[in-house]
């Protein structure tokens, strides 16, 4: 145990480099590191994350699960990861972040391989679940590494670039993963399996990577703090010799991250909605097939991307580095194309413009709901801990939305069965207008909340 | 690094053990030959509505009935349909329109009594139908596919 610790333990401090060009290069080269793997392995990661999302349909048209027990199996990941997110987030102000990511990515490569031979409820739901805390490792050794190597003024636009990894792996996932099981000649017309096994080895290729390559804080390698080497602090400095443990619980009486998490977590709802049961609703009721389907939540990954670093500029520069005023206009670009998804016209065009639209809004306000305005607010020793705080809110909503979502999907089954010859074929027909309320109405509560912290400025 | 080595080679153990799924090269390729003989498949529509009307309409080339209509005239030979109250029989009508025969069935399930499963019995009860065309409209969703007694799965997109 006392070996475990001591590998995933952040080195301690080292004396300061005394030569300032050593310092300059040092950082210079860490800090592209930090950005290029955090960006580039969080994203390949969540597609171990995603993949269920992808072979959903295939999984309930196959009669091996149905819709409420996808619901279940999903949201068990989302609690997982909630939990993970959590507790990682603790775990990762005290790591070695490299080390960390990397353990984490391997194991949820894992239970990606033990899903593919898993046909049991309760399995599966078991595996999802600890995917679910694997993959907690990411986000907060991500950000508590964004927090050690990038100032105040310009965490901004290097929490968008590293937000993008969101959209990089959601795309992976709904275009890559699709293209293996989707009927030929849109796809490979491979097996659901492959839907679990092909992101585990991309997976332990990404562990791989973050291990050789994310460095430990600054000042183990003997280098200044960030902000002392930018010369960028924030208003006030407090707590510098307080234990992080103290601050961390700190972060808990700050009652803006408490409507910050409730914000985040309505916003989650959505976002997880269209996740994982957006390609669902397009098969079932809009008729596309798998491919397509996943295509279009494709179209709002990628635009995602944009929304991220947009996102970042606009509130860094445009607001001087105030989040309130972009989040109200990222959130009503993410609401206001839902309507035209579900209730407008049917035209695919219209359909693919209006989730471009979506996916831009959504990822500029998720970036900074679900944690760069955390970060800002809190103290930043403890940035993994005010990340983990707005993460398990965040999670346990999306997670609750999954179950909802199933339930309220499942409830409205109507099953045609065809004998023929002594079997049975069945063609299940959804209606998703109960869910499309729920999805649709979390939006306006997160927009409402977040407006809620207008005068909220960012701390150190 | 062994750690990476040995999961490396694991994986691949695990995946190189797998093989495809038999398939079926009629109901593979039959999503593009459907329409060859779309006019002789019997076919069979229902609109399930919002107010708990449920209209049946099936239709098919005389030469697939065994010797006469009457069991047409039968909804339980045709299907039986479970909602959360019970449906009652409004009409039947069946009729010969030249070489094929039309019939029609309305059931009223009740307002806000969703349906939960409905059962055809075409395939079972007539053993001249090799493959029905279903067009299933529900108050969400409207499905088109092909039931055929050489596959174990609908066929859509056709």
């Amino acid at each position: 145990m006392r070996v475990i610790k001591q590998f995933f333990s952040t080195a301690e401090d080292l004396e300061l480099i005394g030569n300032k060009s050593e310092i300059d290069g040092l950082f210079r080269l860490q800090r592209r590191n930090v950005i290029l793997f955090i960006t580039l392995c969080y994203g390949l990661g969540y597609v171990c994350r995603l993949a269920l999302n992808v072979v959903k349909k295939p999984l309930m048209d196959a009669g091996v699960f149905t819709p409420e027990e996808m619901g279940i199996i999903g949201s068990t990941m989302l609690y997982g990861y909630a939990l993970g997110k959590f507790t990682n987030g603790f775990l990762a102000d005290y790591a070695h972040v490299g080390r960390f990511f990397a353990a984490g990515l391997l194991l949820s490569a894992m239970t990606n391989m033990g899903m593919g031979f898993s046909n049991v409820v309760w399995l599966s739901a078991t595996l999802w679940m600890l995917n679910g805390w694997f993959q907690g490792f990411g986000a907060p050794s991500s950000v508590v590494s964004l927090a050690s190597w990038y100032s105040n003024s310009e965490r901004g636009r290097y929490y968008g670039l590293w937000s993008t990894a969101h959209s990089i792996g959601e795309g992976l996932t709904y275009l890559g993963v699709a293209f293996l099981v989707a009927a030929a000649p849109k796809g490979l017309g491979l097996s659901w399996q492959w839907g679990f096994w092909t992101p585990a080895i991309i997976c332990v290729g990404a562990a791989f990577l973050v291990y050789q390559y994310l460095p430990d804080r600054p000042r183990t390698l003997g280098l200044p703090t960030v902000a002392d080497w930018r010369q960028d602090h924030g208003e006030a400095k407090t707590g510098v010799d307080e234990s992080i443990w103290k601050t961390q619980l700190k972060v808990l009486t700050i009652p803006s991250i408490w409507i910050l998490a409730l914000a985040s977590s309505s916003m989650y709802i959505t976002r997880y909605a269209i996740n994982s049961w957006g390609n669902v609703y397009l098969q079932e009721i809009r008729g596309f097939d798998l491919f397509d389907a996943n295509l279009f939540i494709f179209f709002n990954t990628v635009a995602g991307i944009a929304g991220c670093l947009v996102y970042g500029l606009v509130s860094d520069k445009w607001f001087n580095a105030r989040r309130p005023p972009a989040n109200f206009i990222f959130g009503l670009l993410e609401l206001l194309p839902l309507f035209v998804i579900f209730y407008g016209p049917k035209d695919p065009l219209i359909l693919a413009a209006a989730l471009i639209v979506y996916g831009f809004g959504l990822s500029g306000i998720l970036a900074s709901l679900g944690g760069l305005f955390a970060i800002d607010i809190a103290p930043k020793k403890v940035a993994g801990a005010a990340m983990g705080f707005i993460g398990i809110f965040s999670y346990i909503g999306a997670g609750m939305q999954d179950y909802i979502s199933g339930k309220l999907i499942g409830e409205s089954e109507i099953a045609f069965n065809f004998a023929v010859s002594g079997q049975q074929t069945t063609v299940f027909f959804y209606d998703y207008s109960k869910p499309i309320v729920f999805w649709v109405g979390a939006s306006v509560v997160s927009i409402v909340l977040a407006g809620a912290l207008w005068r909220v400025r960012a701390s150190e | 690094m062994a750690v990476f080595k040995y999961t490396a080679i694991v994986l691949f153990l695990l995946v190189s053990a797998c093989a495809p799924e038999p398939t079926n090269s009629y109901c593979s390729t039959h999503k593009s030959a459907h329409k060859e003989h779309q006019m002789e498949v019997a076919k069979l529509v229902i609109n399930a509505n919002k107010k708990g009307l449920v209209e049946v309409n099936f239709s098919l080339p005389s030469n697939q009935l065994e010797k006469t209509n009457e069991r047409l005239k039968q909804v339980e030979n045709i299907l039986e349909v479970r909602g959360q109250g019970s449906c009652t029989l409004v009409s039947i009508d069946v009729n010969q329109e030249g070489e094929s025969v039309k019939a029609k069935y309305h059931l009223d399930c009740g307002v806000n009594k969703p349906l939960k499963q409905v059962d055809i019995k075409l395939l079972d009860n007539f053993p001249n139908i090799d493959e029905v065309e279903a067009d299933i409209k529900t108050a969400a969703v409207r499905k088109h596919f092909v039931i055929s007694r050489q596959c174990k799965k609908p066929i859509f997109e056709f």
